[in-house]
């Protein structure tokens, strides 16, 4: 099961010409940087009119869900499921 | 609607061609591809709530007999090893939006159904395409590619039989039923089969001797009619593979009949107070859906189901149409007093029907006040997200719905705004 994390993160990421592409490449989360091997999925939706993007990615170990908002322009952790949990 | 009909029956003369598609096990099938651990495994997608049940199994936990509408614990004591996620709505409306969008590539006549079927009439999208076998190959790969997912196609004259021919291969299946076939094919097919032939009405048709499409094709369709009143003759044309019906795309849908909202409670309520306070935030949730969308109803109905499972309605229809949140929840009020609970209650439901879009200016002046303060409320809340600023009564309520509605769609006035 995915344990709820919820905390904003440092994020590298390539943005597209369209800003509609986006690909986070690496994150920081509690002092350690995670390098991004796999995005398994994306999805957006809708926080207060603005687009919210959502990245399920895998540092080749374990799988967390990214989010990151464009109006705000914040990316947070939002849950996390650790290897083996 | 009168475009649709000429359309319906233009094509008549030359062989309509129509696909259902429908997405294998579509919410499992989203998590397996979100994580590639859930991936060739047992799970089960499951609400958030401790009460709830399996919304979607995947293939691997059918087989061991895992259902939709079991409880977490039916389908751990089915399938021990099966894996229980956690449904994330947004995710999968999402993904149907986007399918949505790959299925408008290939006809402008795309009918959504759910948020994990569609109809497509794809008659006058031939001459790009070639065969219908193409389009259908052409959009499974989109999705695969584009998606990671799967789903089955079928492909027949009419949706009744192109529904029929999509649930004859599960997972990844892609079926045409040719009008030349279809009599063969319904003689001996058991009239269950057919989409729209439910437990019930199975009953009924069985008794009066009607076992298969062939049979129900045969019978005299006054004997139906009578039976059946006006469905008699569409039950007498399912049976014979007949369907007339129009795909209709989501800007031709006719208007709401009804906008409803239902809630499984975490434990049984049973104190009066309790079930007045989530009729009042069921009459925000079905209220502010009324106003966005620009509807007044007049007939407001109570939907309840006790602990062990019995579920009823009541109705109650007064004389004006209303959408404010408090006359909807005084008019709830009003069916409660009649009720005479025999047990605590594991759902309740509301819904407000009797629709109309005429939008009547309010006369008097506390009215048009009442009406200011509901459309700021509902101002802030289109802002700031739903239940920003509510009713003090519901601050302890847990809020919103969890449930894709069978009416969402990715836009109009049938889209269900999900809360969470």
């Amino acid at each position: 099961m995915m344990s709820d994390v919820n905390e904003p993160i440092e994020v590298g990421a390539i943005f597209g010409r369209d800003k509609k592409l986006i690909k986070p490449v690496w994150f920081i989360w509690e002092k350690k940087k995670y390098f991004i091997k796999e995005i398994t999925y994306i999805w957006k939706s809708r926080e207060d009119r603005a687009d919210l993007y959502h990245f399920s990615v895998t540092d080749g170990k374990n799988l967390y869900h990214i989010s990151y908002s464009m109006e705000r322009m914040i990316w947070r952790l939002c849950n996390v499921e650790l290897e083996g949990s | 609607m009168e475009a649709l009909q000429r359309r319906a029956g233009g094509i008549m003369n030359k062989e309509r061609i129509v696909m259902h598609i429908d997405m294998n096990a579509f919410f499992a099938s989203v998590e397996q591809q979100c994580n590639p651990a859930l991936r060739g495994r047992p799970i089960a997608v499951i609400g958030s709530k401790e009460r709830t049940v399996i919304t979607t199994a995947s293939y691997e936990a059918r087989a061991f007999g895992v259902k939709t509408g079991m409880t977490k614990y039916e389908g751990k004591k089915l399938c021990p090893n099966l894996i229980l996620v956690r449904g994330d709505n947004k995710k999968y409306t999402d993904t149907s939006i986007r399918i949505i969008e790959i299925l408008k590539r290939f006809t402008p006549l795309v009918e959504v159904y759910s948020v994990d079927e569609a109809f497509l009439d794809v008659t006058g999208s031939l001459l790009l395409f070639k065969t219908p076998e193409n389009i259908a190959s052409s959009i499974k790969e989109e999705i695969r590619n584009n998606l990671g997912l799967q789903c089955s196609v079928g492909i027949a004259p009419n949706k009744l039989l192109a529904k029929l021919a999509s649930d004859m291969k599960k997972p990844d299946g892609m079926i045409r039923i040719r009008k030349e076939e279809v009599s063969f094919l319904l003689e001996k097919l058991p009239i269950k089969e057919l989409w729209g032939i439910g437990k019930g009405l199975e009953v009924h048709l069985n008794r009066m001797g009607i076992f298969t499409c062939g049979e129900m094709g045969r019978y005299s369709v006054r004997s139906l009619k009578r039976k059946f009143g006006i469905i008699g003759e569409t039950l007498h044309n399912m049976g014979r593979g007949v369907d007339d019906s129009p795909v209709v795309p989501l800007e031709e849908e006719p208007d709401a009949k009804s906008i409803g909202h239902s809630m499984t409670f975490d434990e049984d309520i049973y104190h009066r107070e309790d079930i007045q306070r989530q009729l009042l935030l069921l009459s925000e949730m079905v209220g502010r859906r009324a106003r966005r969308n620009h509807y007044l109803g007049r007939t407001v109905t109570l939907r309840i189901r006790y602990k062990n499972f019995s579920t009823f309605t009541k109705r109650h229809t007064i004389r004006f149409f209303i959408n404010d949140t408090f006359d909807i929840y005084l008019t709830a009020l009003d069916i409660l007093r009649f009720i005479r609970l025999e047990q605590p209650i594991r759902l309740l439901g509301m819904s407000l029907s009797n629709l109309t879009k005429n939008l009547q200016l309010p006369l008097f002046a506390d009215k048009r006040k009442k009406e200011i303060v509901t459309r700021t409320m509902d101002n802030i809340n289109d802002l700031y997200g739903d239940f920003t600023v509510t009713w003090g009564s519901l601050i302890p309520c847990s809020k919103g719905s969890r449930v894709i509605s069978p009416s969402w769609r990715p836009s109009g006035p049938k889209r269900v705004e999900l809360i969470r």
